[in-house]
């Protein structure tokens, strides 16, 4: 159960379910969480959790903000400018992923997470492996 | 504000705990409510209780009638939640201050 031990993973998603049930596994597996909420203070929030191994963000936010702008502001600030950034997203993944590879973003996990494959999908990204979710999980 | 979350199942209670954390409330867990007491000895004071009806070795509800019968808990609300929504009733007569069908509503919470 410590195949994510010490790893530091931020994660950006306006939904408490959704990030709590996210933050639980991957505590479950070592890992330390922080979490920014409306994506309005991330780079505050990114700044008191540093150092930071991972982000994930979702891509849907309510008051008009999108997780492509908050993926630019992340990238701005040279101290985040490397650290990989993964979607975690309830969108149509076929219309997604080539918009967040273009983007530049390190992979996409559909939503809803699959409780089984979700801490494996963290520990391969966190190696450098690219993770390509195209068909949702049946959890 | 904290609350103190009783649950056997630690998945339960780190999904409660991390949904009441981006809500700005902290919380203690209590995963074996037989050794409550002992968890409870030098807790911070408690604003609000959890409470899983279904946990082994002890009835949900005979924990609820032994925080009632101390002094630190008679003024605290507390709140059972369930995967049968069929107690609702129960809970209710007996002075429950609220229920919480699982899965839990974030929303809602």
């Amino acid at each position: 159960m410590s195949k994510l031990e010490n790893k530091h993973v931020f994660v950006i998603e306006d939904n408490p379910a959704n990030y709590a049930i996210i933050a639980t596994l991957l505590q479950m597996y070592g890992a330390k969480t922080g979490f920014e909420r409306w994506g309005t203070t991330t780079i505050g929030r990114l700044r008191k959790f540093a150092p930071v191994d991972l982000i994930l963000l979702d891509l849907m936010f309510p008051y008009g903000v999108s997780g492509f702008d908050i993926f630019d502001e992340i990238r701005a600030c040279p101290e985040f400018a490397q650290v990989p950034i993964v979607a975690v997203s309830a969108m149509d993944a076929a219309v997604a992923i080539p918009k967040v590879r273009a983007k530049g973003f390190s992979g996409f996990i559909a939503k809803p997470i699959s409780f089984t494959a979700f801490p494996d999908q963290i520990s391969k990204v966190l190696n450098n492996e690219a993770v390509w979710q195209y068909e949702p999980s049946s959890i | 504000m904290h609350a103190l979350i009783i649950d056997d199942d630690s998945f339960n209670l780190g999904v409660l705990s991390q949904m009441l954390n981006m809500e700005g409330v902290s919380s203690s867990g209590v995963i074996n409510p037989v050794a409550l007491d002992d968890a409870l000895v030098d807790s911070t004071p408690i604003d609000l209780v959890f409470l899983d009806l279904e946990m082994p070795g002890i009835d949900g509800l005979e924990v609820f009638r032994n925080l009632k019968a101390d002094n630190r808990f008679q003024r605290v609300p507390i709140i059972a939640y369930s995967v049968h929504i069929s107690e609702i009733n129960k809970v209710r007569q007996l002075g429950f201050q609220g229920f919480i069908g699982k899965p839990i509503d974030a929303v809602v919470i």
